[in-house]
């Protein structure tokens, strides 16, 4: 059975998302707990603020299942409500349409690239 | 016209000349008004003496008007001129000049015809950075206000921008004055670009003139040479914050019982979530810095190469955390400290089990972080009597997305109801002039 991430709904505040950081590669087993990708979320939907209101997230794997595809790559921009990732109960089987939404928890967490180490 | 005549009432300072500029307006003609309620001000100035009272806010020294009974204010046409005249106070300040009518009066009040006074200041970052526009603005560093006659308690406020919010409020200090009877001083910090966490305070409580000009030294020959404006403007903020200890300063203030210079501090206010994760401390010098990311990731060309070639960082636990609070609290002595907690429900968070979360997921919880915080903060209060402002609950309370939308920024009745405990503390502790005033 397949199975899909989608993003949270954040459509009505408007933010913009992007992926901020991959943790699992296609192919790989995630167990329940591990994570699979940290957003990050800007409320002010590209706004330009002071203080601009950006949070990251983590979404992390509530079941076990296989990552059979990442829609969107690091740095990419998201769509609310489209699905970021393709995940499959076993590893091997044909694609076929995402029966339900796979069962994920979001954890809010402190920004894991501060300007000091990020380089930028 | 009926009703009551307000006029300026006495403002007499021995030995100065006070000048006033014309009145602006705060509501519409017609209005009706609470009582105590500001609704009109003008600059002042003081002139003729010896010394130079307010001579760092000089050009910014405001006062505002509120009618001590409830009614409908009428405008008085000759108190307010327009253009450059009200914004300088070029005129003579008389006690006995009608600025306004206050019809169907409600309510009694010992002087109905002379208004309590709200006194602003607000000390700017650079002479030249002149915002006359309107009520306490400008680029400040430190925006003060003032209630009631004669001196009475100050609280200081040094934090993240929910202070502003809580103890500025939509209208100058106006919220925070309206619960509290006076005579009371509040003063608000602004750092811009430094955050002042408690190390940050501590450290520049510590400061000798010698450690000042070791980085001015620092600083001036920092920049590389292509260093442009935006670089220059930046590194003087950044020297104001660093050369500046506002929980030691005193301040001049002028009430109708005239002119008073109080102490420093009688009671802080600070922002736990100033506590940022990392921060820097300078290779050579060893102070520390602590900046928002949004303000590193801002900042220009030339401050960015000297900050990354200049300050090595570092993460702060919250151990860390609770030393410098500790240092802090040492400084103050009996002052009692009040601290606004961090929000730790962060409103779009959804962690059903926290028992399958890894070890790093674990460690880099916000929400556990805001909440470890917070704990030590507990611990603060329990060894030392700190008192805590419980922000986190109160905006658990009221919802975090009705009232946090953006997870960051809150709605004016949040912000309102943190007001209200930290008058409720100020209370609890005595300290002065926050008494109710009924």
């Amino acid at each position: 059975m397949w199975l899909r991430v989608s993003l949270p709904p954040f459509a009505a505040t408007g933010a913009s998302i992007r992926i901020a950081q991959r943790h699992a590669a296609t192919g790989d087993r995630l167990d329940r707990g591990a994570p699979l990708v940290d957003i990050t979320v800007d409320f002010s939907a590209g706004v330009f603020r002071d203080c601009p209101p950006v949070m990251t997230f983590r979404i992390v794997m509530q079941e076990a299942a296989w990552l059979r595809h990442l829609e969107i790559l690091p740095g990419e921009a998201a769509t609310p409500d489209a699905p970021i990732a393709l995940l499959s109960t076993d590893a091997t089987s044909a694609p076929e349409p995402a029966a339900r939404e796979a069962r994920v928890t979001m954890a809010s967490i402190l920004h894991h690239d501060d300007w000091w180490t990020s380089g930028a | 016209m009926s009703g009551i005549a307000l006029k300026l009432g006495p403002l007499a300072v021995p030995g100065f000349k006070v000048s006033r500029s014309g009145l602006r307006w705060l509501c519409a003609d017609g209005r009706r008004v609470r009582a105590h309620e500001i609704v009109a001000f003008c600059n002042i100035a003081m002139s003729g003496g010896a010394a130079k009272p307010f001579a760092e806010e000089a050009f910014d020294l405001q006062v505002a008007f509120a009618p001590t009974v409830a009614g409908r204010i009428r405008y008085a046409a000759e108190a307010s001129r327009g253009g450059y005249i009200d914004r300088l106070p070029g005129g003579v300040w008389d006690p006995d000049l009608v600025w306004a009518h206050i019809e169907d009066v409600e309510g009694e009040a010992d002087t109905p015809d002379v208004p309590a006074l709200l006194f602003l200041a607000g000390r700017r970052f650079t002479e030249i950075a002149e915002d006359r526009s309107g009520l306490l603005t400008g680029w400040h560093d430190r925006a003060r206000a003032w209630w009631g006659d004669g001196a009475g308690g100050t609280l200081l406020g040094a934090g993240i921008c929910e202070l502003d919010a809580i103890l500025r409020g939509p209208i100058a200090f106006a919220e925070m004055f309206a619960l509290a009877a006076g005579p009371a001083q509040i003063v608000l910090s602004q750092d811009e670009p430094l955050v002042p966490c408690a190390a940050v305070l501590a450290e520049r409580l510590a400061r000798s003139p010698d450690d000042v000009a070791a980085i001015r030294a620092d600083m001036a020959t920092g920049l590389t040479g292509d260093a442009g404006a935006q670089d220059w403007l930046f590194m003087g903020a950044l020297l104001n914050g660093l050369e500046r200890a506002p929980l030691t300063e005193a301040h001049d203030i002028v009430t109708r019982s005239g002119l008073a210079r109080t102490k420093p501090v009688d009671a802080v206010c600070l922002s736990l979530t100033a506590e940022l994760p990392r921060a820097a401390r300078h290779r050579r010098l060893g102070y520390t810095l602590n900046l928002h990311n949004f303000r590193l990731a801002a900042a220009p060309p030339a401050v960015r190469c000297w900050l990354r070639a200049s300050f090595e960082p570092f993460t702060r636990t919250a151990e860390d955390v609770a030393r410098d609070y500790r240092t802090l609290i040492a400084a103050l002595g009996d002052r009692p400290m009040f601290v606004v907690n961090a929000l730790s429900s962060p409103a779009h968070e959804r962690i059903t089990s926290y028992r399958d979360l890894d070890d790093r997921t674990m460690r880099g919880l916000a929400s556990v972080h805001a909440k470890t915080l917070n704990l030590m903060l507990h611990d603060l209060r329990q060894d030392f009597g700190v008192e805590i402002v419980d922000a986190d609950a109160i905006a658990a309370d009221m919802g975090m997305a009705a009232h946090l939308p953006d997870g960051v920024h809150g709605s004016g009745a949040l912000y309102g109801e943190i007001r209200e405990e930290l008058v409720r503390l100020l209370r609890a502790r005595g300290v002065t002039g926050f008494a109710s005033r009924s």
